[in-house]
This record gives C-alpha cells, structure tokens and sequence, in this order.
C-alpha cells in the first residue's frame, strides 16, 4: 500500500475507534 | 415511564443493537465503498467526516429527541410528534410524511432483501456454480431473477423471486407482530452479534485469498487518496448522502424506536453510539469485503469496473464470482448473503415500525390487526415492485420514497426542531437524562448549518438526479442480452470500439427509445450474430416486433454491436485467459415501454400519501370526538 492509502485507512479507522470506545465505555459505566 | 400501555425497550444494549441494526443496511457494505471509490478515495473521508460531524450525528439527536418527545405522549410516529411540537392544525398532515416515506421505502427493500435471502438459498444449493453441464453467467443469472432478461436459462420466470419476497415479508411482520421487547430486540440481539461475526468471516476469507491481485491492492486502491476531487461539488453531494443514507436519517424510523424510551432515560449517549456502531461497521467492515475481493479475482486494473457498476453490481454478481472461484462457495457464498440480508432485515422492520406504531397509537388497533392490516397494504404494494421491476417502479419509489423525500422529511424536520419548538424547549429536551454533555457549538450547527446542508443536498439531488439524471423525465429502458446463455460457456466481453461506432451506438438507442415512446409500446430485435475470433462481428439473421419492426435493419444493428464493443471469449480451462472464438450467438435487444408504470409508480407514493392522511384525519376526528382535541 502507499503512504498516502495507509494514513487515511488508518486516520479514518482510528477515528471511527475512537468514537467507539468513548461511546461503549460510557455506555458501560452507566450499565443498569 | 411510558404513557399507558405502550411498550417499552427492554435494555439499553437491546436498544442500541437495535437501532444500529436500523442504521447499518446493505449500503454500509455495498455503497460506501463504491462511493468512496469513485469519489476520491481516501479523500473522500474529509467530506464524508464534515457531513457526519455537520448534519450526521446532529439530525441523529433531533430524530432521538423528537421521537422520545412525542413517545411521552403517547405517540410512536410522525404525526402525533409533529403535533406535539407545533401548535398547528397542519402539523399532524405534516407528518404524513413520516408514514408514506417509510411505507414505499419497504415496498423495493424488502425486494432487496428478498434478493439476499434468494442468493443465500442459491449459494448452499451451489446453484449458480458452473458444472461441466451447466455454465452460470451471473449477469445473466441476476437479470433473470428479475425477469429483466427473461432468456429461461436459470430461472423461468418471476416465481422465485415471489416467493422469497412473500416469505421476507412474512418474516418481518412476524418479528412487527411480537411488538418491541419481544419481537424487534431480540431479533437485534441475534442478528447483530451474528452480522459483526459474519462480516469478521468475509474479511478474513477476502484477506487471505491470493488471485489475479491481492486485497492489500483494493485495499490501497479504496483509500488513496485524490485531493484533487475534492473541489468537485458532486463529491461532497455523494459524501453528504452516504451520511444520509446510512445513518437512515429522514425515515421516522429512529423517531419511532425513541417513543419506547422512558421519559427521563439518556438519548444523547444512545444516539452518538448508534451512530459509531454504524460507522465501525461502514468504514472498517464497508471498506474491508466488496473491494479487495474485487481486487483479488479480477485483478487491480479492473477494480475501477467494478467499484463504478454500483452497488447491486458489486454485491450480486462481482461478490458471487469471486467467491464461486475459490473452495467452501457454499460456506462463503452463504455467509455473504446472509450478511447482507440481516443488514436489511433489522433495517426493514424498523422502517416500518412507524406505520404499525400508527396503527396503535392512532388508530388504538391492537397489534394483531395492525400487523394485518400493514401485511395487507405491504402485499398489495410489493405486486408491482416485483412484476414491474424492469419497467422502472423500482426505481421511481427509491428517487421518491427512498432519495428525495428523505431530505424534504429531514429539512422539515430540523426546521420544526430548531425554530419552531425552539432550540431552549429542544435542547433541554435533548439533554434530560444524558449520560453525556453534548457539546455546545453543536447548538449553532442544528440552528443553522444543518438546514442549509439539508437544503443544498435537496437542490444537489433536484438538479442531479432529478433533471441532469433524467429521474424526472423517464426513458424507456433497452436491455441487450445473450438469448439462453446456459448453452453458452463463454461471455460477450467489452472491448474497446471506434468512437464513430459508439456514437452511432447511443443515437440508434435514441432511436429506439423515440420509436417505443411514439408507438407506446415495448419492442424486441432478434438477432443471429457471428462473432469471429478475429474480433469483427456479422449479423446473419434478424427479425424485429412491437415497436421495433422497422428496426430490425442488419446494417444498422450490426453497427450498433460493434458500437458497443462486444466480443465472444471463451477460456479453455478455469484460470485460463480468455480468447476469442467462432461462435453465432443469438442476441436479444428489448425496449421497454415505461412511462405508464412510472405513473403507477409516482401513484403509488401519492396514494399511500392520501391514505394516511385520510387516516390520520379519521384518528383525529375519533379524538375530538371522544372529548379531547389532541390525544
């Protein structure tokens, strides 16, 4: 892969993980 | 708390898994990563980010606020909430939107997801692998499932396709009839868990298989980035509706799962998850599958082909065929489709949740008969979905039903959010019960950057779609296909043409299309075409009817083949390359006649428009009635 294909598979997967995780952990600390 | 007997969520888990499930459908796998492709590629994430951030997850909170608003009165669809927020005699009417948008949308998914449920069948039973006595053309296959090529090599007629539909239909209501907790979440906490196990499966089968590419090639073909595109209005315009589409903002589907959440529980947080589970799946899982597998069997110079044929294209016949070339089709083949029919399935129910939620909460049908009622009207609408499919009423409520009136539901919807209820009243609403503090220039989007993206994306698709599309002034349809091409193991390639031959091409399509429209009827040509190994083709006999009797010209239509660049291979041996041979094939080019089932179509949605207005304004008389102006 190039360079540029790496940095926006991985900005765009790392944002959509980002999202993720900000939203189960909350999701999970408010768990009833 | 809920009012009266209404129902309720049974988790918040459940909740989330479902509305997600009505989020993620077959174009977060299928449409995103051609949209991705054809539009910049890895650029294409700059624009598709700014819509998510601009009118993405904000119209997902006013969708989340106005259903949980409305639900507290008692009401689970659009034009009880739309009452309740606009002091108005029209607002109820209004949101009739709300009930025929979701009503025509299920009519042609269900189709779809009928079509998903027919592969996954068709992939256990191998039936579209090609046996030493059978050879399956899956363009062939897929246009005689829909009796668009009506050739008899595969299926011989509509009655497949039928019955998946009626069984698909039968399924959803059943999962509609046994109500919130019971029905439409636990069909979230099976089908979602499978869903991300399934696309796990896809990803790693399509990483590790090794062909004419590898996936590591679409993988950098989908993501490289071409800043240049992005000056280019039409790819903001196709980022703008990937959002729209895939979060199903515009539906009142969202609206309708919000009004089973208790009064004082969080749907900041619900809402913002809802929409990163849609995205983990679009983005990751969307970009992992269709595209690399692409990559792998044709090769990285044909990915462009692929990724620009649409998304129908790439699922049901790019899909199978890369699939069917490699061991375990049965397993994979089933697997694939049966991801994307559970993408559509917990879409299909949620989207008609609103009119069976009508049904009750308006009307004060029990269940039972609301379920009915909306089987009824489902069946009825499905007939022409599937018997008229190739005269276009498929795609006439999709630019209706499914495109424009999303944004007009949207923009209305914002509008009554912001200013009408006003944005103190709506933001307070928004925030009670929030587990989580919602930023507040998010406040100034809704106010005004969120209605003027809506309305530019309305305007970008009027004048796109609608009047340089031609969706507003429909054409017959011509279809060229290889009459029965079971007898025929090799398939008419494409090949380069001469640009004089190619422009002759399209104006005898002009012609052809004139000749249908003046005589108001479909036509046929049937040629005998000899396709030498050279490359030349030469017609030996031809015949025209209906409205093509005088076309049948063999001079004209064999400038017409060669300006279509068509050329019969065959290859020796599975792997082998393709060559051209000796071969008459028998050519079949159909006109059909369209616009009085764009009608029907178009009548459709007006119908279905009418009837629940006319509903809605018996649900209120009944109320006024029974001693109070609004329930």
């Amino acid at each position: 892969m190039t360079g540029g294909a790496l940095v926006f598979m991985a900005l765009s997967w790392g944002f959509v993980i980002a999202l993720n995780i900000f939203c189960f952990l909350r999701v999970l600390k408010n768990h009833k | 708390m809920t009012q009266g007997n209404r129902e309720a969520w049974g988790s918040r888990i459940g909740l989330i898994l479902a509305a997600a499930g009505n989020a993620i459908g077959i174009g977060n796998l299928l449409r995103f990563p051609g949209q991705a492709a054809n539009n910049g590629g890895g650029a294409f994430m700059i624009p598709y980010i700014v819509c998510l951030l601009i009118f993405g997850i904000p119209m997902m909170w006013v969708a989340w606020a106005i259903g949980r608003h409305g639900g507290k009165f008692g009401h689970g669809s659009l034009p009880g909430m739309f009452d309740r927020m606009w002091r108005s005699p029209a607002a109820k009417y209004v949101g009739v939107l709300g009930l025929a948008l979701p009503f025509c949308f299920v009519l042609y998914y269900t189709y779809i997801e009928a079509w998903c449920m027919g592969y996954a069948f068709f992939s256990l039973t191998g039936d579209y692998l090609t046996t030493p006595d059978r050879t399956v053309h899956l363009t062939a296959y897929y246009n005689e499932f829909l009796n668009v090529a009506p050739s008899s090599s595969y299926f011989p007629g509509l009655l497949a396709a039928s019955a998946f539909m009626a069984v698909t239909v039968g399924l959803n209501l059943f999962v509609l009839y046994r109500g919130v907790a019971k029905g439409i979440e636990i069909l979230a906490k099976i089908a979602m868990p499978l869903l991300f196990l399934f696309c796990i499966l896809m990803a790693v089968r399509v990483l590790t298989l090794e062909g004419e590419g590898t996936a590591l090639e679409g993988l950098n073909f989908l993501w490289t980035p071409d800043f240049s595109r992005l000056g280019n209005f039409g790819v903001w315009l196709a980022a703008a509706g990937q959002i729209f589409f895939t979060l199903s903002i515009g539906f009142g589907s969202l609206e309708c799962y919000a009004s089973y959440v208790r009064e004082d529980d969080d749907i900041a947080l619900t809402g913002l998850t809802t929409a990163a589970t849609n995205e983990f799946v679009e983005v990751i899982f969307g970009g992992m599958i269709a595209i690399p597998a692409a990559a792998v069997f044709f090769g990285a110079s044909e990915i462009q082909r692929v990724a620009s044929g649409g998304m129908f294209n790439i699922g049901m016949i790019s899909m199978p065929e890369v699939l069917r070339a490699f061991p375990a089709t049965w397993f994979f083949g089933t697997i694939w489709f049966l991801l994307l029919f559970f993408a559509a399935f917990t879409s299909s129910v949620a989207v008609s949740q609103p009119v069976l939620a009508f049904f009750q909460d308006e009307l004060k049908l029990s269940r039972g008969k609301g379920t009915f009622w909306l089987g009824l009207l489902w069946l009825v609408g499905a007939v022409p979905v599937i018997f008229f499919y190739r005269y276009g009423v498929f795609d006439e409520l999709d630019f209706w039903a499914g495109t424009l009136g999303l944004a007009v539901l949207a923009l209305i919807e914002v509008i009554l959010f912001a200013w009408i209820f006003g944005m103190a009243k709506s933001w307070a609403e928004l925030e009670r019960g929030a587990l989580m503090r919602i930023p507040g220039f998010f406040k100034p989007i809704i106010l005004y950057v969120t209605p003027v993206a809506l309305a530019a994306i309305l305007v970008g698709w009027v004048y796109f779609d609608g009047i340089r599309g031609g969706a507003l002034t429909p054409r017959p349809r011509v279809a060229l296909w290889v009459d029965i091409p079971g007898n025929f193991k090799g398939t008419l390639e494409s090949v380069k043409t001469d640009p004089a031959d190619a422009e002759f091409a399209a104006a005898f399509v002009r012609r052809i299309q004139e000749q249908a429209t003046q005589a108001q009827a479909d036509g046929r040509i049937n040629a005998e075409i000899r396709h030498s190994a050279d490359g030349s083709v030469q017609v030996l006999e031809i015949s025209g009817s209906g409205a093509l009797v005088t076309a049948a010209d063999p001079a004209e239509f064999e400038r017409y083949y060669r300006g279509n660049g068509l050329r019969y291979e065959e290859r020796e041996a599975p792997g082998k390359p393709h060559h051209a041979v000796d071969k008459i094939v028998p050519i079949v080019l159909t006109v059909y006649y369209t616009r009085p089932y764009i009608w029907l179509g178009r009548g459709i949605v007006v119908g279905a428009g009418v009837l629940f207005i006319l509903l809605i304004a018996l649900a209120w008389k009944r109320r006024s009635a029974g001693g109070g102006a609004t329930p």
